[in-house]
């Protein structure tokens, strides 16, 4: 077993823009995904039961941002399609990688005066993901 | 790649460059790095780096550094105090150019002044401040 940091991670954004890469300047990276649950509980029953809705996920990019070009911040704007290609691991050969079709629903600018102008995405998932390798 | 030699050429570059600045002080260019030569003769300015780090929260390189600049006087505090003054404008605030990286933070966070009495009784005044520099690749 070995660990890994998360300064591994690439991650590109393909959309119908081009492809950017948001690992050149990125603080951090998650990917959230969860299934919704329907309580089926009824009448007498002691145990509380369920049965699986559907599934659904969240990724989250915040980057350091570059003086000069749009780039990444035209290709973040929100209600932009694409896809996601998430591998935190790198993209050496076998190294895991989601691909996860999304849609960017936030987009962030952060400026404080005395330190860095960084910039925060979200993008909701549209569909499956596949969990896959490199 | 280590940032203390373009650090180090573009603070002295910039005070040196500064007219107003070397003419407040001794003859020649008595700018120095870490410590003044023995018996240099005042005023002069010395300058040094308190602390440096690198921030490793991107790919991209970038340090966070403490630049101590100040002025050495015989004269008395008010000498001190104006070459301070001088040194502030050129580092307070400005866009630093240091090869091979980029500068975005330049800015004063602590003023520092003291006095020393020598072995013969005379009085150094020492008067400076503490520089936040930032810079990346």
């Amino acid at each position: 077993m070995a660990n890994y940091s998360g300064s591994a991670a690439n991650t590109d954004w393909i959309y119908s823009g081009g492809t950017v890469a948001l690992d050149g300047d990125f603080r951090n990276f998650s990917y959230n995904t969860g299934i919704e649950i329907i309580n089926t509980t009824a009448g007498a029953d002691a145990d509380a039961t369920h049965i699986v809705g559907v599934k659904s996920g969240q990724f989250a990019a915040e980057l350091v941002q570059q003086v000069g070009g749009t780039a990444i911040d035209t290709a973040l704007q929100v209600g932009t399609q694409g896809t996601l290609e998430y591998s935190p691991e790198g993209t050496a050969v076998g190294k895991r990688k989601f691909t996860i079709p999304a849609t960017v629903t936030s987009f962030a600018l952060s400026q404080p005066y005395n330190d860095i102008v960084s910039v925060s995405a979200g993008f909701e998932r549209n569909g499956s993901h596949t969990l896959g390798t490199n | 790649m280590s940032a203390w030699t373009p650090l180090n050429t573009c603070v002295y570059g910039t005070l040196s460059a500064d007219g107003t600045l070397t003419g407040m002080l001794a003859t020649g260019t008595p700018i120095y790095y870490m410590q003044a030569p023995d018996n240099a003769t005042y005023p002069y300015v010395v300058f040094s780096w308190q602390s440096g780090t690198d921030d490793n929260e991107t790919p991209r390189r970038s340090k966070d550094m403490l630049l101590w600049a100040r002025a050495h006087c015989s004269v008395g505090p008010a000498q001190a105090g104006s070459i301070d003054a001088r040194m502030d404008t050129l580092l307070n605030g400005v866009t630093l150019t240091v090869s091979g990286w980029n500068n975005f933070w330049t800015a004063r966070e602590q003023d520092i002044s003291f006095v020393d009495t020598l072995q013969d009784n005379n009085k150094v005044w020492t008067a400076g401040g503490i520089y936040r520099i930032r810079i990346c690749e």
